[in-house]
């Protein structure tokens, strides 16, 4: 290989013709250090800068290979300092065109044209110590070869001293520093680069303002709650990226020299860097992970990868690998954790996304004329990786605070409605129990004013039975004293005798009406207290299992408690209560009675025939199965339910939907007032309770359900 | 003779108690004597002196003078009378009260005449 290009080095190539349409058209610059034609020797001689010297032994090659060239042979090895020549011709498209000279080096450099000293830039010299350096961004342009000839060839000699320093050296003659080293400009080219330089430094500044805002605005969010690891990860991100800028525009605006510029550098080289994997570490938070570990395995990797930059100038592949990797790393976050992603978790996502396909871009397209083409393109990519994630991070918190806001407002609806109803059911239990009062002034009041005149009734009734039976007496004397034949009026007498009876028996139902309105309507305070429950139901229950017993036509019924002890204290009108339990007791106790009739009668229960039937023959000696009266307490989550359970006849269903109608009855006669369940289920209600009734196989379950919030 | 008088702002009192006790009033043991208000009561009570009313059931709710203030004066005007207290309230307050008072006995509304006439029995075995 260097064999062929020393074979080639031997004939001499014809003149390089600069023409205008070389010129980019939007810088008006041409890199003439990048061209082919060039010849180049190391070590330093004034003659080398004559046009006539015979440099055809020199070696063929652009300044940027032979720097950068390990391999080449001992004699032509770079040593710090050495010549470089180039033949060139313009051609007619330059005729009177002002040409200039626009150098960028960070070593010296010294341009002639044909033997005539053009100008320096610092000031190259053999020995290393006094070469002075200059600035690659000293951007202006000098006057160049003015009035040149169109088809003349002319010969550029270059002598140049470069930085030997080891921690630079590769780097500062990178192939990207070095073939911008010699460049010829059209006179566009100053306006170019004072509005080029204008917006660098605008843009810079704005950068570095925006950067720092958007530091001190996540700053402002993480102090509000710091336990937000995403808006901690984004704090971190745009301070990485606030580093990154500084350490990008701070060498140019402050035209440091090579070691602080290399030293800046790093800033911008670790801080975007490092914001990569903080994009990863932001993805975990989206989905509510803990980072992985690999994350450090990713910056040390990146550390080698910069270390290995700095050796051979060549990091592009790991650095588009390292960036991919990072991309992939959160795609396989976010196929991973698919369901866990809400809505504004995808806004994270796309501004990741965002920020790794501008990354790439610029590692791959950099170097391009459509990158280079308008300064909006390379503006535009690097709004892109600074903006993304910010702005999506803000549209993050929006989305999540609107979600959270409408979430709570739904709680709070929600709470209202359950207030609201909770009030309702409060305020109808107020009522029914207002109403229940006012019922029970006003039947005191009537059954109080119905009593008297009742008594009058009964007296009048039985007394007037005792005058007739002696008037039937007497009836009698005189029909025997006087043997008068027996005529209608024993007859009369006797069917007024049995109205009479009639009138005392309904009087006496009338009277046991009005003294079980009064019983209800006589309730104590109506104020509820801790009430031991179970407590209760035994000494209720059992009150009325004594009372039937010792009542009309008892039967033998087996009790059972069955008292779930969790129930405790519950809040109750005692007083009120216990009629219930005595009401639901003595409506099982006339169940368990009927059935036991039926058993005895076969499948016939005739219950106005009851008391007959009853009175002479106890039937619990005939039943089948043994009546049972359950009682029985129980705790739900929301509840407690009281169960009252017979294992009588059952209620049918077309009695079922009347059994709680006031006065409604099913046992004829003087038995009942109808009252009973009616007024217990006033009590249950006030209780703020509902009384349900069931089947149960046999006979019929009572169930009072009490709300225990 | 024992005479009894029998106070209640109900007319119809008097008709019910002449019947029940009609072999009694018949025979002439007893007389029975109607006031239908506390001051009718009194007023009759003052008629003679010294009165000849020996015995008392008052009904305890009655329009003006209650049973119980009827008590109270007539304790205190002619104490050798006995007062017993006829009433539908059969509750503890004005039976306490009543006793507290000085009435003899308390019987309440629906009345039991037999238990009435058992107490009459009683007292007027007493008084012979």
């Amino acid at each position: 290989m260097f064999a062929l290009l020393l074979l080639l080095s031997l004939s001499v190539p014809p003149p390089f013709v600069v023409s205008d349409s070389l010129f980019n058209p939007t810088t008006g610059l041409i890199f003439l250090s990048a061209r082919d034609g060039w010849t180049y020797t190391p070590g330093d001689n004034p003659a080398y800068a004559e046009p006539d010297f015979d440099d055809s032994a020199w070696f063929r090659t652009s300044p940027a290979q032979i720097l950068l060239n390990a391999d080449a042979p001992d004699s032509l090895r770079w040593s710090g300092i050495g010549w470089f020549r180039f033949r060139f011709t313009i051609d007619s498209t330059l005729t009177n065109i002002p040409l200039m000279w626009r150098v960028g080096t960070w070593g010296g450099l010294t341009l002639f044209i044909d033997g005539v000293e053009q100008g320096s830039w610092g000031r190259p010299s053999a020995d290393p110590d006094s070469v002075i350096h200059d600035h690659p961004l000293n951007q202006l342009p000098r006057p160049g070869p003015t009035h040149l000839e169109v088809g003349r060839t002319y010969t550029m000699a270059v002598r140049y001293a470069n930085i030997q320093e080891p921690a630079t050296f590769k780097w500062i003659n990178s192939p990207t520093e070095i073939d911008p080293l010699i460049r010829l400009a059209k006179p566009q080219y100053a306006q170019y680069i004072l509005d080029i330089s204008r917006v660098n430094l605008y843009q810079n500044i704005t950068w570095i303002a925006v950067l720092s805002l958007l530091t001190l605005v996540f700053l402002f969010f993480w102090m509000l709650n710091r336990s937000n690891k995403l808006v901690g990860s984004t704090l971190v991100f745009t301070i990485l990226l606030t580093i990154a800028q500084l350490g990008n525009s701070l060498p140019g605006i402050l035209q440091l020299e090579h070691i602080r510029f290399t030293l800046i550098q790093l800033l911008f080289t670790f801080g975007i860097g490092f914001a990569v994997p903080v994009m990863i570490i932001m993805m975990h938070h989206v989905v509510g992970k803990r980072p992985p570990k690999l994350v450090y395995g990713l910056m040390l990797f990146y550390i080698g990868l910069t270390a290995y930059a700095f050796q051979t100038n060549d990091a592009q592949f790991g650095l588009i690998a390292y960036i991919a990797l990072a991309g992939l790393l959160v795609l396989w976050r976010v196929i991973r954790d698919w369901a866990q992603i809400k809505r504004e978790g995808w806004v994270i996502l796309v501004s990741i996304m965002m920020v790794v396909a501008s990354m790439l871009t610029v590692l791959l397209a950099e170097n391009t004329e459509w990158y280079q083409q308008n300064v909006y393109v390379p503006f535009t990519v690097v709004s892109f990786i600074y903006l993304s994630i910010p702005i999506g991070m803000l549209i993050h918190i929006i989305l999540n605070y609107t979600r959270l806001n409408n979430e709570r407002n739904q709680k709070l609806e929600k709470e209202v409605a359950e207030a609201t109803a909770h009030l309702k059911q409060t305020m109808a239990q107020l009522v029914q129990q207002e109403k229940l009062a006012s019922l029970g002034q006003l039947t005191a009041g009537i059954a109080h004013e119905i009593k008297n005149p009742l008594n009058f009734v009964n007296n009048f009734a039985s007394v007037s039975r005792e005058l007739v039976s002696e008037a039937k007496e007497e009836a009698d004397r005189l029909v025997s004293t006087f043997n008068i034949q027996p005529s209608t009026l024993g007859e009369t007498l006797g069917d007024i005798d049995q109205n009479l009876q009639k009138i005392v028996e309904h009087g006496t139902r009338a009277d046991k009406i009005v003294k079980s309105m009064l019983m209800h309507s006589r309730g104590g305070s109506g104020k509820k207290e801790p009430t031991d429950l179970n407590a209760l139901l035994r000494e209720y229950g059992n009150l009325a299992f004594h009372g039937m017993r010792a009542g009309k036509n008892p039967i033998t019924v087996d009790i059972r408690y069955e008292l779930d002890e969790s129930v405790g204290k519950v809040p109750l009108v005692a007083e009120d209560f216990s009629r219930v339990i005595l009401n639901l007791c003595n409506n099982a106790f006339d169940a368990l009675r009927e059935s036991a009739m039926r058993d005895v009668r076969g499948k016939e229960p005739a219950l106005s025939e009851a008391k007959g039937a009853m009175s002479d023959s106890p039937n619990s000696t005939f039943n089948i199965q043994p009546s049972t009266l359950i009682l029985r307490t129980k705790r739900t989550p929301s509840a407690i339910v009281i169960e009252v359970e017979d294992n009588g006849p059952g209620i049918p269903d077309e009695i079922k939907a009347r059994i709680l109608e006031p006065f409604f009855t099913t046992k004829k006669g003087t038995e009942g007032t109808g009252l009973g369940l009616s007024i217990s289920m006033d009590i249950i209600t006030a209780h703020g309770g509902s009384l349900r009734i069931e089947k149960a196989s046999p006979g019929a379950i009572f169930s009072v359900c009490l709300q225990s919030k | 003779m024992l005479k009894f008088l029998v106070v209640d702002d109900e007319v119809d009192v008097e008709m019910l108690f002449r019947q029940h006790f009609r072999k009694e009033i018949r025979s002439g043991e007893l007389v029975l004597e109607f006031a239908f208000s506390g001051d009718e009561a009194l007023q009759m009570l003052r008629n003679t002196d010294p009165p000849d009313v020996m015995y008392i059931f008052s009904d305890i709710n009655m329009p003006g003078m209650t049973g119980i203030e009827l008590l109270e004066r007539v304790k205190v005007e002619f104490p050798s009378i006995h007062v017993s207290m006829i009433s539908a309230y059969g509750d503890e307050d004005n039976m306490r009260s009543a006793m507290t008072s000085g009435a003899k006995e308390f019987f309440t509304k629906p009345i039991d005449f037999e238990k009435l006439k058992e107490e009459i029995r009683q007292f007027s075995d007493k008084e012979e």
